[in-house]
């Protein structure tokens, strides 16, 4: 019979390989073709609850539901501004690989597939930005988490080879993470490789049962580097006066999440994945945030963790959580949230910008309303479908 | 063999002659060929023929041709002991010794990327470490999804490492971005 079968859970892959396909002979309709791509691919993410899980290297599981559309949305959002140059004349086609390997990632069926998906998203998109800090030491950790996939593959215990996907698939956020704000190149990578590597990093978590009670506890590993990663950032953006808040707000809300996964149990885990969804949506919403200040600030405010932004709920949540699971955990975490809660007071009032030749349209600023609206949303008002279905992704195994 | 990819690794971590890495790649083929003819697999047969001709011809002579820059000296030794040290304490199956090994030709590999100047000498460090990932293949039976062979993982790293030796060729700019506070 049919060994590949092909369904609509795979659109949202296929439509951006197509788009990568295609753009690079298109010449000067690449970018508004570019869009038209990313607006199909979100569709076809939000498309993925109708899609009968037939099988093959894809699964349109509850976790993929979560984060394909968080994926989608970035692509929108980084193509939105059409007018914008494209890098090269290859830069459209990758920037739709980046989204179609991303994609692959978080739908993929088998840890083999999600490292061929992110190896494909880190060479495409260290390719598309120029950026030998991304590429090189990003192929680097795909070489340390394939001797762990082989080593899980072999049949060796799991302590070793977990260690070693934990310090390859962190090591890609990370590094995605660390792209400063600016250009659709950027808020693309630095939007969806590291929904893509935490997702990977969750599901590793369930297939090494690591929220089961085992001794010592398995889930120890993901939360020491999420509160590692918490404090290093709050570190940084408390004493660095001209770190780039970010770059270093995201490692930060990477960190939370991390220790989320890691906490364990529906709740955290459901908490940690809406708090990766809203911290996408603000960093998302800096990024296309142009000459708009208000927009600026507003997103600032979020990524502080403060009301009534999504994140303060989320991060207040898991504190609670964390307080219930270790005091000794639940102290030096509510320092990292603080820490980051005064970084972002401080930034404020922001300094006046020198006056530009030419303002931007004022649809550009348009996505990043569009975000900023839904991670005030998803904080304080999630609807009812959203919630049964993260509810869901965090009971997966 | 595989003691001789170790040494290669640890003399690659102070040299700069990519004459090692020829070497170390060519103790890795050989090792594919001793598996090859123990199993009489086709699979292990091509996958020493990619060694050789990618990890110990082609790698180098591009290397050799970019032009790879002197090691940094201090401290450089004793990370490669951290490496080598962090390998042979990790808790590994059977064999043991074999994988700590292959362990410890990646983590070199990280170590001499994380203390080379140039990209070119970063991505020496690149090569290094995806020898030490092709020789878990040679060490460790492993059950890959939809029959893949080892054939199949060497043609992954082998394509990883030509995206990034293309674009060190290119003269990707390796400069970290001035850091700007938002705003």
């Amino acid at each position: 019979m049919n060994d590949l079968p092909i369904g609509p859970e795979y659109l949202p892959v296929l439509l951006p390989v197509l788009g990568a396909l295609a753009l690079p002979w298109l010449g000067r309709i690449a970018a508004p073709a570019s869009l038209a791509f990313a607006v199909l691919t979100l569709l076809a993410t939000l498309a993925l609850p109708f899609a009968v899980p037939q099988g093959g290297p894809l699964r349109p599981d509850a976790l993929a539901m979560v984060l394909a559309p968080v994926i989608g949305l970035v692509g929108m959002v980084a193509a939105w501004n059409v007018n914008e140059i494209p890098v090269g004349r290859l830069g459209p086609g990758l920037f739709q690989l980046v989204l179609a390997a991303t994609l692959a990632a978080v739908l993929a069926a088998d840890p083999f597939v999600s490292w061929g998906a992110l190896s494909v998203a880190v060479l495409a998109g260290g390719t598309l930005l120029d950026d030998a800090q991304l590429l090189l030491p990003g192929v680097a950790a795909l070489l340390l988490a394939l001797f762990g996939s082989l080593l899980m593959l072999g049949g060796a215990p799991l302590g070793v080879a977990l260690a070693l996907l934990l310090a390859g698939y962190g090591a890609i956020m990370l590094l995605a993470l660390r792209q400063p704000a600016g250009g659709r190149e950027a808020a693309l990578v630095a939007g969806a490789l590291p929904v893509a590597a935490l997702g990977t990093l969750l599901r590793l978590r369930g297939i090494a049962a690591f929220a089961a009670a085992a001794a010592p506890s398995p889930v120890l590993p993901l939360m020491l580097l999420g509160l590692l990663i918490l404090l290093a950032a709050s570190w940084v953006l408390l004493r660095r006066r001209d770190a780039d808040f970010l770059v270093w707000s995201g490692i930060a809300q990477a960190g939370i999440v991390l220790a989320g996964f890691g906490i364990g149990g529906q709740a955290a885990t459901a908490m940690a994945l809406l708090h990766l969804a809203i911290a996408t949506l603000a960093r998302l919403a800096v990024a296309a945030a142009r000459d708009s200040r208000l927009l600026l600030v507003s997103a600032i405010l979020a990524l502080g963790l403060l009301p009534p932004f999504g994140l303060f709920v989320t991060a207040l949540r898991l504190l609670g959580l964390a307080l219930g699971e270790s005091p000794w955990f639940a102290a030096p975490f509510a320092a990292g949230l603080l820490a980051l809660v005064w970084s972002a007071l401080q930034l404020l009032p922001l300094p006046p910008r020198p006056p530009r030749a030419a303002a931007p349209h004022w649809t550009a600023a348009l996505p990043g309303w569009l975000c900023l609206a839904l991670a005030m949303l998803l904080g304080l008002a999630l609807p009812e479908p959203a919630r049964a279905l993260l509810w869901q992704a965090a009971s997966l195994p | 063999m595989s003691g001789v990819m170790l040494l290669c690794a640890v003399l690659l971590l102070v040299w700069r002659g990519v004459g090692v890495l020829a070497l170390q790649g060519a103790a890795l083929a050989l090792l594919l060929v001793w598996q090859a003819l123990l199993q009489g697999s086709a699979d292990f047969a091509f996958a020493a023929l990619l060694a050789a001709l990618g990890q110990a011809a082609l790698a180098p002579w591009v290397l050799a041709r970019l032009g790879v820059q002197a090691a940094e000296r201090r401290g450089v030794l004793l990370l490669g002991l951290a490496c080598v040290a962090v390998a042979i304490a990790a808790p590994l199956p059977a064999p043991r010794e074999a994988l700590a090994v292959a362990l410890a030709v990646l983590l070199l590999g990280g170590a001499i990327l994380a203390t080379r100047r140039g990209t070119a000498g970063q991505a020496m460090g690149l090569v290094c470490a995806g020898n030490g990932a092709a020789l878990l293949l040679a060490i460790l039976p492993v059950a890959l999804p939809w029959g893949l062979g080892a054939s199949a993982v060497l043609l992954a790293i082998l394509l990883l490492e030509a995206v990034v030796l293309s674009a060190v060729a290119r003269g990707i700019p390796d400069a970290d971005a001035e850091p700007g506070r938002l705003a």
